[in-house]
């Protein structure tokens, strides 16, 4: 079961480096910053927070920009271009191409973030003079886990809306929507009246908190690395919702009948 | 997704994200909108407050390092408070910490977590109240000029600035350079050539040149202010007891006694201020006496 | 899972049919105004023996490739049923030893022939050494020597069926199911698959391909089915047809599906 998944994996991350949009996006991330870094303050070149949070956000758009588009793609691309009947014809089953595109998307998406934090390190590590490897580490690692989430939705999504753009839209709407809002929907509903609060309860307690990994404040401000072992529990609650998806999305595709 | 529209996607979604990033803080300075004029001008004016106030918010949450309430914690902010600058004698409403959110009460504007989710999701962000310090506070200044820039007509965002410069941040001349600069936006803002006095007199030691700045602050109140009828005396205040101080340590004892006579109409305490009349009357009769 | 190739007790032999279709029937929803069934394959029967190079014929639109398509477990069939070395075609395992060339298709763009052989290879659990000697051998039988390791968008569509086949036959199969194996390809290249064709049967192999091209089908089928709109018109050896007809199998072929010259 590995081993195919892991082969199809391997193609899923060869496009990803052969294909231009990540070096596009890493070279817009990297002239912004540096565009933003080279703006004079006040004549202090001691002043970086700022720009830490301007490159982390860069960071956040970028890799959630790519996650999207290469999930959502994936399955489509599959059935536009019919290698997904070679591919099937193949001793490979339904489930283990999904688990194939999850991984390979996810992979990529591991790659280009140490890309993307080497950069930032390398910032961080020039104007601050210091180096917190133990807190980067951590929010690379929950970066990676919400765009585990994030790549597992999409391709649930590739398999229910037809059109890849309207998918990739929706999924970036929503994946934002989370991060700006996930953590007050509680408080809204407290304030609101019965038959929405209860809905909008609902939805609190079942959506993916993707804000959770999300810890640029922390490394903009300094702050010591979290306790380790609330930190460690963030993987098996991204591992849940990664599996919720990506059966749902096996659960779709084997009753999928794929002709033309 | 074709390689052109990605870019052009990317640039908008990197636009609308810097929007959003900054603007679930309150809003501050409801109260200062719209200054007449037509209806377009107003609106454009609106917005442009409103962007310089949430990159205002953002540099004052800097300031907190990042401990910040957003709109869904139902928490007022930028509640003007007593200052915490130990050289602040007079209760001073526009004080460079002013806002802020620190008095200890309210802090804890968190409460306590409404559910597991909540509680969970707390140890990954910042719930505990720090300041910046020891100069570090120039980590806020890069969102002070943009707020600046975004709206020049606020001059609480030269004056914020300017203190920290010309205090832990060590750096008077671009303290002085900032506020010529809103000098220029606001041509001889009371406020503005208040704050420009202290950069001459407490960081370059320059008397005259305080006096000049400070006497115009003070003819400028009369004139822009003093006619209103919910005029600024606290900012009037300030200028005189300033001016008041720095005559009297320079050794002008008939100035500073002008000066505090009129404080002591000024002030809400006015037994405290007598008690320097006293002093400078004194002085000057012993001058006269040699 | 069903790990023996055997069912309903019938036991592969090699007089035993390979490849088996049974009143197979496939019906398509077609979505419109008030909802219509397409009947692709109206109960199609047809058997396809061990070492046969087996020709399945009919115009654009027969239900030729909606029949491979279920062999390969891509479309269920409304009723019916097929069966691959004994097994049916619902079980994933029926495909272990099958090469299957689909048509019209656009491999991965961003791989070179040699990587998308490799991938494939891979999941056929082919070994690493035999493997690459492998992928050597069938990129030279299609070849595309020249251009391996150049990426696949590149390709002109000649090519792209050329990795088509080479993949297809990457695992050295019993059954090979082509559909339009030919199409896109220059004389030579028809040339060249009609060639392997005959080489893979020399081997020892079982060919079921689908063609409009009776000149090849004629010189290297055994046997033929003709179908048109889903049902079986014709079925046989080769030269029983000649000899039945008295006419090219390109003239039968015109015969069976009705078309009249208008000239
Ligand atoms: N997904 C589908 N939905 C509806 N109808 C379909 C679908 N797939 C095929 N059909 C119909 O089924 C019939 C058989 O199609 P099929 O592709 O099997 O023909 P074919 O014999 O392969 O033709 P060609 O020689 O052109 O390749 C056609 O009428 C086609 O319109
Ligand atoms: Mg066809």
């Amino acid at each position: 079961m590995m081993t195919n998944a892991m082969a199809l994996a391997g193609v899923v991350v060869r496009e990803m480096y052969r294909r231009k949009d990540f070096y596009v996006l890493l070279i817009l991330t990297v002239i912004i910053t540096l565009a933003m870094g080279s703006v004079n303050f006040f004549n202090d070149d001691k002043i970086v927070r700022y720009l830490k949070e301007l490159c982390l956000l860069l960071i956040w758009i970028s890799t959630l920009v790519m996650a999207i588009s290469m999930a959502a793609r994936q399955l489509p691309m599959e059935r536009e271009s019919r290698t997904i009947f070679p591919l099937l014809a193949k001793p490979i089953s339904r489930g283990e191409v999904i688990l194939g595109k999850f991984l390979g998307c996810w992979f990529a998406c591991g790659l280009a973030l140490l890309v993307f934090y080497v950069f930032f390190s390398v910032l961080t590590g020039v104007r601050e003079h210091d180096l917190p490897v133990l807190s980067y580490f951590q929010a690379i690692w929950l970066h990676w886990m919400m765009l585990g989430i994030v790549t597992a939705m999409v391709i649930l999504g590739s398999l229910i809306f037809a059109a890849p753009s309207s998918n990739a839209t929706i999924s970036f709407v929503v994946s934002a929507g989370i991060l700006l809002l996930g953590r007050h929907l509680n408080k809204v509903a407290l304030q609101m009246s019965e038959p929405s609060s209860t809905i909008l309860y609902t939805i609190y307690y079942n959506i993916p908190h993707l804000e959770i990994f999300d810890v640029r404040d922390l490394i903009v401000h300094n702050q010591p690395p979290i306790e380790w072992g609330w930190w460690a529990l963030a993987t098996p609650y991204a591992a849940v919702y990664i599996a919720i998806f990506l059966f749902a999305a096996c659960w779709i595709f084997k009753r999928k009948s794929l002709s033309a | 997704m074709k390689r052109p529209g990605l870019i052009i996607f990317a640039l908008l979604v990197i636009a609308f994200s810097l929007i959003t990033a900054i603007s679930p803080h309150q809003l501050a300075w409801a109260e200062q909108s719209g200054r007449g004029q037509s209806l377009v001008a107003r609106f454009m004016g609106d917005s442009r407050e409103m962007f310089a106030n949430q990159i205002f918010a953002k540099g004052d949450s800097y300031m907190h390092s990042g401990y910040y309430p957003t709109i869904f914690d139902g928490k007022k902010l930028h509640a003007p408070k007593a200052g915490e600058s130990a050289e602040d004698h007079s209760a001073h409403k526009h004080d460079e910490n002013g806002r802020c959110l620190a008095d200890e009460g309210e802090t804890d504007f968190l409460g306590k977590p409404l559910d597991w989710i909540d509680s969970f999701s707390r140890h990954f962000f910042i719930t505990k109240h720090t300041h910046l310090e020891n100069g570090q506070e120039r980590e806020m200044l890069p969102w002070l000029k943009l707020a600046a820039e975004m709206d020049p007509s606020q001059v609480d965002i030269y004056t914020v600035a300017a203190f920290w410069l010309r205090t832990t941040v060590g750096k008077p001349k671009e303290a002085e350079e900032f506020l010529r600069e809103g000098l220029r936006n606001n041509p001889n803002h009371p406020e503005l050539l208040l704050e420009l006095g202290k950069v001459y007199y407490e960081n370059f030691h320059d008397v005259d040149r305080a006096r000049n700045v400070w006497e115009l602050a003070k003819m400028r109140w009369y004139k822009v202010e003093g006619p209103k009828e919910d005029a600024d005396t606290l900012l009037l205040e300030q200028i005189v007891a300033r001016l008041a101080d720095m005559e009297y340590k320079a050794g002008n004892y008939q100035n500073a006694l002008v000066n505090y006579k009129l404080l002591r109409q000024l002030s809400p305490v006015p037994q405290v201020i007598d008690e320097h009349v006293r002093k400078t009357q004194e002085m000057i009769d012993a001058q006269e006496k040699k | 899972m069903q790990h023996s190739p055997m069912h309903d007790g019938q036991r592969m032999t090699a007089s035993e049919p390979i490849l088996k279709i049974d009143n197979l029937r496939v019906e398509f929803r077609v979505a419109g105004l008030k909802e219509e069934v397409k009947v692709a394959v109206d109960g199609l029967s047809l058997t396809v023996n061990a070492g046969e190079v087996f020709g399945f014929l009919g115009p654009n639109g027969a239900g030729k490739t909606t029949t491979m398509n279920v062999l390969l477990g891509f479309v269920p069939p409304t009723s019916g049923s097929a069966y691959i070395f004994g097994t049916d075609v619902s079980q994933p395992i029926a495909r272990q030893r099958i090469g299957y060339l689909p048509e019209l298709t656009y491999y991965y763009r961003f791989l070179t022939p040699e990587e998308l052989l490799r991938f494939y290879g891979r999941i056929f659990r082919i070994p690493k050494d035999q493997l690459e000697k492998r992928i050597d051998e069938v990129i030279k039988l299609v070849e595309l020597e020249h251009a391996r390791k150049r990426q696949i968008k590149t390709f002109s569509k000649g090519m792209q069926q050329r990795i088509g086949l080479a993949q297809a036959v990457l695992n050295n199969p019993d059954l090979l199911i082509f559909d339009e194996p030919t199409s896109g390809l220059d004389p030579i290249g028809r040339m060249k698959v009609r060639e392997i064709i005959q080489r893979l049967k020399n081997e020892g192999k079982t060919v079921f391909f689908s063609s409009h091209e009776m000149g090849e089908v004629e010189t290297v089928c055994d046997r033929v089915v003709i179908i048109n709109q889903g049902k079986v018109r014709e079925e046989g050896q080769v030269t029983d047809l000649l000899a039945k007809h008295q006419m090219n199998l390109e003239q039968i072929f015109l015969k069976l599906i009705g078309y009249q010259a208008s000239v």
